[in-house]
């Protein structure tokens, strides 16, 4: 890691040393750039270096900081960017080959103006599983993107390189999409944190779409600090500090499926909580099983006219299933939304009895790309299919859920998921700032 | 077509969607009428996800039925 960057390792650290002049911004995003050549070769999280936007808008930080100007919370923060955010003059690829000739976006992204106005500088496009449909980032024309913590191992996806440029170092602030897990997957696999908002609290415009009742869009950071100032300004508003008391582990399906080495990690949690009860949710695989039939039917739609036109343009892996996604009856698609409806009732109705409820974000450690298959805790079983299986069921609820990365030193990085009521983020941010302080999370 | 016609009209039942029982002819007449020409190429793995979605459907309805159709 350059040296600007490893002394000033957190957007927090880094904002502060901007906005105070004692750093330049051009200067971190130097740094930043030179983090990415040194390092980006091996990993392969970046698709597209931003240098002379990043050099420029740098140049404009350290101006108004120079006319005594505050130019806001992410002042000089070089950020990275999955490959579906529109970014001006550039072509929003969303991972696909097919759309490297697409015209360039007329403008920003509606999250990144809103990143830009707070004075965050973007410095690269990242890496992803082709239209976000996967959990591996293994991508057939922009390569797959290694895990950092240990190369021969997937990152996770589909914000893979997001959380990958994150783990690495070559970035302290990244954003993704989370549909199914693509946010908790990677960062749990990587070992850094993340934030799915609640569906709907974080402007999309300029994303391209995946399935919009799904989607949400999200950072990775290596510091719970980074994690909120993000959030915050991701969502326009501070997050209200609350202290979280009633916390309970989901059981049935996410005890079930998770490796012996996630029921470790309860002990520490129970160590400083006590005893936590068991919650349950109910019908679990089904709310997996009604996202995966809502993702196929609404994935293959938006994505039917070129599917008809240049089939074979596609990753082979993610054509076969937006083909057969366009074979599910919308009728079917409907009673799957249905059901969708009513498993947001019981977490919400869940999330009235327990402030934060825990489960794991990730079954198994990151599987080896030569080798994708992980542990479920009912034997082996691949690995691009049953990444997401933890993370999945809670997409269909919509609310707020904050990843998180346990502390696990030399051994391969394994995350939680802190689920929440939309509205009471403060509650995930507290408990994960008391469990960080026992050290039983963190990175 | 006969059952459970892969449409995008609403018309079409829900109930019992079992691709895994379509013809390969079956498949490919369902993909034309959604304006899709399969490839050859694609169709071991078109056949592996239907069966998967088929599987997923199949959890759907038996949770719909257990906990007394929401409609």
């Amino acid at each position: 890691m350059n040296a600007t960057l490893a002394t000033l390792s957190s957007a927090t650290d880094i904002a502060r040393a901007v906005r105070t002049g004692r750093v330049r911004a051009v200067e971190v995003a130097l740094a930043a750039l030179e983090a990415i050549a040194a390092r980006d070769g091996e990993i392969k999280a970046v698709n597209t270096v931003l240098g002379d936007r990043a050099l420029h808008a740098a140049a404009a930080i350290d101006a108004a900081v120079a006319r005594g100007q505050d130019p806001g919370p992410l002042a000089g923060v070089p950020i990275g960017l999955k490959a579906l955010f529109d970014v001006a003059d550039q072509p929003t690829t969303a991972g696909a080959a097919m759309r490297i000739d697409t015209a360039p976006a007329l403008r920003d992204a509606a999250l990144l103006r809103r990143l830009t106005a707070a004075g965050a500088v973007p410095i690269a496009v990242l890496n992803m599983d082709e239209y976000a449909y996967g959990f591996a980032t293994v991508n057939a024309h922009f390569g797959t993107t290694r895990n950092p913590r240990d190369t021969a191992r997937l990152a996770g996806g589909s914000s893979g390189g997001s959380a990958a440029a994150v783990a690495a170092g070559m970035l302290p602030l990244t954003w993704g999409s989370d549909t199914n897990g693509s946010i908790r997957v990677p960062a749990s696999l990587c070992g850094v944190w993340g934030f799915r908002p609640a569906h709907g609290s974080v402007p999309e415009d300029g994303s391209f779409p995946f399935v919009p009742m799904l989607d949400t869009l999200g950072p990775f950071t290596n510091t719970l600090d980074d994690l909120r100032l993000a959030a915050e300004v991701a969502q326009g508003e501070p997050i209200a500090p609350m202290t979280a008391r009633r916390v309970a582990r989901l059981g049935g399906w996410f005890v079930d499926h998770a490796i012996p080495d996630l029921y470790k990690a309860f002990a520490g949690i129970e160590a400083l909580l006590g005893m936590l009860p068991m919650a349950e949710l109910p019908q679990v695989e089904a709310a997996r099983a009604a996202a995966f039939l809502i993702t196929a039917h609404d994935g293959g739609r938006l994505h039917r006219q070129d599917l008809s036109k240049r089939p074979l343009a596609f990753d082979p892996e993610t054509r076969d299933r937006l083909l057969a996604g366009n074979l599910v009856p919308t009728p079917l698609r409907a009673r799957a939304a249905l059901f969708g409806e009513w498993f947001r009732k019981q977490a919400l109705a869940l999330l009235q009895r327990y402030d934060v409820l825990i489960a794991p974000a990730t079954p198994d450690v990151a599987p080896l790309i030569a080798d994708p298959v992980i542990h479920t805790g009912f034997g082996p079983a691949p690995a691009r299919a049953n990444l997401g299986m933890l993370a999945q069921p809670i997409s269909l609820a919509g609310v707020p859920v904050l990843s998180a990365p346990l502390k696990r030193p030399g051994q391969l990085p394994l995350g939680l998921q802190l689920i929440g009521a939309p509205g009471r983020e403060g509650l995930l941010f507290d408990l994960a700032a008391r469990l960080e302080v026992a050290g039983v999370l963190g990175v | 077509m006969s059952d459970n016609v892969g449409d995008d009209t609403g018309h079409a039942m829900a109930e019992g969607f079992h691709p895994t029982r379509w013809s390969e002819d079956q498949i490919r007449d369902r993909a034309l009428a959604q304006g899709l020409n399969l490839p050859d190429a694609c169709m071991p793995g078109i056949k592996a996800n239907l069966a998967l979605l088929e599987d997923r459907w199949a959890t759907v309805e038996a949770a719909l039925a257990a906990i007394g159709d929401v409609r």
